[in-house]
């Protein structure tokens, strides 16, 4: 790479591609143990090239700061998980920074880990939320049927196309970072006041997404700003790249979550109440915390009518890496438990599953039918639900122990717009510049082709201009506005929405004032009825148990989702087919747990599902013509599939499946790697 | 030790440590940005290339095993009749890779259609050994297509779409996709 000249910038496509004449690799030294008093640290003598760094040599802030916690940048007097940073060890030699790192001595005081999060006491405390409508102890009184349940979700990884990593390099006096995230302005921040110096010294130009789950919100901040220190003290560009093993062990999960529901029915099998306890273990640093407990909290009762409600949520730090989001906030862990609670419900009170819901599901916004109510005769004629099932519980009746291995399961969800930060605001600027060429500045870089696709065509329907002359600006810091994280559809649902009015605004201008014509737009995000508009779908999972070793072999996949406007049908019915797809895997395969904390194990035992063992996927779309806005589709098969797939189970067994993921063996949990008892 | 190879046509003399893998050599040594040293144990399919026209991950064949024989990346695949046609029919299905995966799912396509072409001149070898049923070079069935494209793991892919995007490619190519294995 050669110093930026001009109005030339450069650009990266992935992290593993910087390479730079004179560069230093970036290697951390981590934490050996789960938890204890960081003593000493003795780094070994290193040739003059190359640079060990701990805490105390950090310029500005030693913290990455969050809402309602923190996460040290490099250990400083304690480590709180196996595999922490501690230390930054940089150079030229890619070898001799690993030596160097095994090489280190680092003296710690070892003190007792806790990897549990059902049972604690205060100490591990980090959020408590409780949510109270009506007196649910009342509706207890007065039940004709109770059903309770403990719904377990355990942590899963991201596992991302490339392991994570960043890229730091000095142009004169400002400092690039290269970094795959989904939130560059956050990353920024986080590295301007990792070396105390003003924002406008960063700049910060994402890298390839790829499929991320949305766990590239915080963490590539925190990598960031490692690369960016070594790059300060070293004086060189520097690449931090994780190995697969490193990015699988230490960097973070889906947030296991523990949901202890009891629900009290009437005798025609309508919700009198619920009562829920959510454990949350959320790490050992939680910085999305808070809206995780939110999520969790109103997944679960988001959907269903209830006159009394009772959650306690509590958010557990234990001695483990980080946990954060997965395709959402925790909403897909307390749909999962939604979802098969209201199939124990159906079951209790002798009423067909897809009746359960009809009778139960919380009207949309002012219509007197649920959008349930559309998508049911459309999903059950694709899928011959209603003849399968009643087929299938007959054969669980008349089954003896085992069950009789034939299951169908429905699940069905909706997909609200949520938030990290809901104060941030969306921001986009458009501007037609003197040889009509238009161009559209967002930091919510479409995370697909087909998204940038959608916004130049629905650009060029507007303004007229020709698709070739409409041009989507590569992200960086100093030249594209902030429009916060790329999170839960957002690119679809708010800056779609927002690059459409600030074309409208500039077809306005357009023959009135002189060119160029500039034109922001900003949306902040309202808080909204959680049913009044979102996007919402239904599955059906239609499996058998193989009859030598009960595996589940999944026959199809269905799945029927209503939204708002469809800008392209062919690309989200594909959406949602990879999404369904890759539910599908988290229910089967995936399995990892944390009971003996981390280790390397762990890595070898997890595999994702290839593309042989998944089964055929049909998918239906179609618009729900009130909501005239696009609406986020990006979570409906994660809310929807696990779910269906956990009622399928359930029925083929005839025992409950209440774990994700779980086995075909009812009475085992999962365990990390070996199975131990419940 | 010294290795003489050729990558993509080019003739490589380079100097490698008896442990060195292949895969490293390639991208760190010889800039082959299509390569990713991902999990370095054979399972990802990411540094897929394709040795003497047979698909192998990269990353579990050392650097001095590869001596007189011919090595072509994704690189070497770009503007190949074979490129174009996987091109055409991914376009066609609306496929979209993610940008990481691209190459090896490329690469692995292709070895298929390579092997159409008679150019691996081995009986039935299926992407690194991995699966092989002894039947004709030719004769490519749809078990070896789900077989070969699930080499490459990746959470970008649309099961249905790439694989009836592989088999449209394989017909495509020369071969009637329609007939089904014999001896599966």
């Amino acid at each position: 790479m050669m110093p930026e000249t001009g109005s030339k910038k450069y650009y990266l496509r992935r992290v593993s591609d910087f390479h730079e004449d004179g560069m230093n690799w970036v290697g951390i030294l981590r934490s050996p143990v789960s938890k204890g008093k960081l003593l000493s640290v003795a780094f070994p003598k290193t040739g003059k090239n190359y640079i060990c760094l701990e805490s105390r040599d950090i310029p500005g802030e030693k913290k990455l700061v969050f809402s309602k916690s923190t996460v040290p940048v490099l250990a400083n007097g304690k480590v709180l998980y196996k595999g922490e940073a501690i230390g930054l060890v940089c150079g030229p030699d890619k070898n001799k920074v690993r030596d160097i790192i095994k090489e280190t001595k680092v003296d710690i005081e070892e003190e007792e880990a806790y990897f549990d999060f059902e049972c604690f006491d205060s100490r591990r405390l980090h959020l408590e939320s409780s949510l109270l409508k009506g007196v649910p102890d009342e509706g207890f009184i007065h039940a004709e049927n109770t059903v309770s349940g403990k719904y377990r979700s355990f942590p899963q990884d991201h596992y991302y196309p490339e392991p994570q990593g960043a890229a730091a390099r000095y142009d004169y006096d400002k400092l690039t970072v290269y970094t795959s995230t989904q939130w560059p302005f956050h990353v920024r921040d986080s590295v301007q006041k990792v070396l105390g110096v003003k924002k406008d010294d960063v700049i910060v130009r994402p890298t390839l997404l790829g499929p991320h789950l949305d766990g590239k919100l915080w963490y590539p901040s925190l990598l960031g700003s490692h690369a960016a220190l070594a790059a300060w003290a070293s004086a060189r560009p520097c690449l931090l790249l994780l190995g697969r093993e490193e990015d699988f062990l230490f960097t973070t999960k889906r947030t296991p979550v523990s949901c202890g529901v009891k629900a009290a029915m009437d005798t025609d099998g309508k919700l009198l109440a619920i009562d829920a306890r959510i454990a949350i273990n959320t790490g050992a640093y939680s910085p999305l915390a808070e809206s995780i407990v939110r999520e969790t909290a109103e997944s679960l009762v988001n959907l269903y009518e209830c006159p009394a409600i009772r959650v306690k949520s509590w958010a557990i730090r234990t001695d483990l890496p980080s946990m954060g989001s997965f395709a959402g906030l925790g909403g897909m862990n307390t749909s999962f438990a939604r979802e098969r609670l209201a199939d124990d419900c159906a079951l209790a009170s002798g009423i067909d599953p897809a009746e359960w819901r009809s009778i139960n599901i919380i009207p949309t916004g002012k219509r007197k039918l649920s959008i349930w109510e559309e998508i049911k005769p459309v999903l059950f004629e694709m899928s011959d639900y209603k003849r399968k099932h009643s087929a299938y519980e007959l054969m669980r009746k008349k089954s003896e122990s085992g069950g009789s291995g034939f299951g169908i399961g429905l699940a069905v969800s909706s997909q609200q717009a949520s938030s990290i930060s809901p104060s941030q605001p969306a921001r986009v600027e458009l501007e037609l510049s003197k040889d009509l060429k238009l161009a559209i500045r967002t930091s919510v870089f479409p995370a697909t082709i087909a998204t940038m696709e959608i916004w130049k065509s629905e650009a060029s329907a507007i303004t007229g201009i020709d698709i070739a002359d409409i041009h989507i600006d590569a992200v960086s810091t100093d030249s594209v506005p902030d429009s916060g994280p790329a999170f839960s559809s957002r690119g679809v649902s708010v800056m779609s929405q927002l690059i459409m009015d600030a074309c409208q605004a500039i077809s306005k201008k357009r023959f009135r004032e002189a060119l160029p014509i500039k034109v922001s737009k900003v949306s902040r995000e309202k808080a909204q009825e959680a049913s009044d508009i979102s996007s919402w779908a239904a599955a059906v999972v239609e499996l058998k148990l193989d009859p030598l070793d009960r595996r589940p072999i999944v026959k199809a996949v269905w799945l029927a989702a209503r939204t708002g406007k469809i800008l392209s049908v062919d690309k989200a019915v594909n959406s949602l087919r990879r999404d369904t797809s890759l539910a599908l895997g988290l229910c089967m395969s995936e399995f990892l747990d944390y009971v003996h904390g981390v280790d390397h194990e762990m890595f070898m035992a997890y595999h994702l599902q290839r593309l042989k063992d998944k089964p055929e996927i049909f998918v239906e779309i179609s618009e729900i013509p009130e909501f005239r806005q696009p609406l986020g589709i990006g979570e409906l098969a994660f809310f929807t599939v696990p779910a269906a797939f956990g009622n399928a189970m359930t029925q083929a067994l005839d025992a409950p499946w209440n774990n994700l993921p779980g086995t075909q063996f009812p009475e085992y949990n999962i365990g990390n790697g070996a199975l131990y008892k419940q | 030790m010294n290795t003489v190879f050729s990558l993509n046509g080019r003739k490589i003399d380079i100097s490698v440590d008896p442990g060195e893998a292949l895969s490293l050599v390639l991208r760190n040594r010889l800039g082959i940005k299509s390569i990713l040293n991902d999990c370095r144990m054979g399972f990802c399919g990411k540094c897929v290339v394709l040795i003497d026209n047979v698909a192998m991950p990269s990353c579990l064949v050392p650097a001095f095993k590869i001596r007189n024989r011919s090595i072509i990346t994704y690189e070497g695949l770009l503007n190949t009749p074979e490129h174009k046609t996987i091109s055409r029919e991914f376009m066609k299905a609306g496929i979209e890779l993610c940008g990481f995966c691209d190459a090896a799912i490329y690469m692995a396509l292709a070895s298929l259609l390579y092997k159409i072409r008679g150019k691996t001149g081995r009986e039935d070898t299926v992407f690194g050994g991995a699966f092989s049923t002894g039947r004709k070079t030719h004769d490519i069935g749809e078990r070896e297509v789900m077989e070969t494209m699930s080499s490459v793991y990746c959470r970008c892919n649309t099961p249905g779409l790439i694989i009836d995007a592989a088999k449209n490619a394989i017909r495509e190519y020369g071969y009637s996709g329609r007939r089904h294995e014999r001896n599966p």
